[in-house]
């Protein structure tokens, strides 16, 4: 009998995707599992990714530039984001973070900036009384607050 | 200071088109957040003024860093209340109507929730 446990996530989940598969029929599995989801993925990082880099050249003279460690947590945070549903905008905040925006056809908004520090704010407005704001860190997979927040702009 | 007795309606200039969505029509939140240098930002009080003066006072604005306005954001002395910040005048040599809404917070994420706020109560007027 062959046996592949992978741990599904809401992540993107290219990196260090855990398995408790214990032979090697289970990890081709696991490979072959990889390589269609990348397939499936490569679009949304297509456009994400390089949008990201441009940052580090776009920026407008009143904002402090965007530096690589930055371009490399929001590039993390990418990967880390849910494989569904829209895909943000992304821009330059003034003080040299990145922002992610999500905005929702009835107005509703949620946005994440992240900084060099790995530390991701986030703020949501869903109507004049839900309306949230927080902080988080960066890590493998999205937290469930900001994965909360991106459904219920979106939804 | 919230406001000004004889005004009430106010405008921010955009020059980022990263920095407003067309549809739907709304101006995203990095169009209000503050440079953590000063955490203020520039707005002006549009009362009696006509579009196309608007606009003038935009290009006048812009003129420093060499960019026109992409569109603005139109919103009122209420909203500045309700999202907790002030209105300090701040009259420039041919733009009287100059202001900055100051008392911003110093997290950000306080910062994306007021500048959120300011957003979702302004009409996107692109140029």
């Amino acid at each position: 009998m062959t046996q592949s446990c992978p741990t599904f996530d809401t992540s993107l989940g290219l990196r260090y995707w855990p398995s408790t598969g214990v032979s090697d029929i289970a990890r081709q599995i696991k490979l072959s599992l990889e390589k269609s989801l990348k397939h499936y993925l490569e679009p949304r990082l297509e456009l994400l990714l390089p949008e990201i880099e441009n940052l580090r050249v776009a920026s407008d003279e009143s904002q402090i530039d965007v530096d690589s460690d930055t371009i490399s947590a929001a590039t993390q945070f990418v990967y880390s984001l849910p494989r569904f549903g829209p895909i943000p905008e992304v821009s330059a905040d003034p003080d040299g973070e990145i922002s992610f925006d999500w905005i929702g056809p009835s107005g509703q908004m949620f946005s994440v900036s992240v900084n060099k520090q790995n530390r991701l704010a986030y703020a949501g407005w869903f109507g004049e009384k839900s309306r949230i704001h927080g902080i988080e860190q960066l890590a493998e997979s999205c937290p469930q607050q900001i994965i909360q927040g991106i459904e219920k702009a979106t939804r | 200071m919230t406001g000004s007795p004889q005004y009430s309606l106010l405008a921010r200039f955009i020059f980022q088109k990263s920095q407003f969505s067309r549809t739907p029509a709304k101006p995203k939140q990095g169009a209000f957040l503050p440079h953590p240098s000063t955490l203020k930002i520039s707005a002006l009080w549009r009362d009696g003024l006509s579009e196309q003066n608007i606009w003038k006072i935009g290009d006048s604005l812009g003129a420093a860093r060499s960019k026109q306005p992409l569109a603005r954001a139109d919103f009122d002395a209420a909203t500045v209340s309700e999202a907790k910040l002030t209105i300090e005048p701040d009259p420039l040599p041919q733009i009287p109507q100059h202001l900055n809404l100051c008392g911003w917070p110093n997290e950000k994420d306080k910062q994306k929730a007021i500048a959120l706020e300011l957003c979702a109560r302004s009409t996107l007027i692109v140029r």
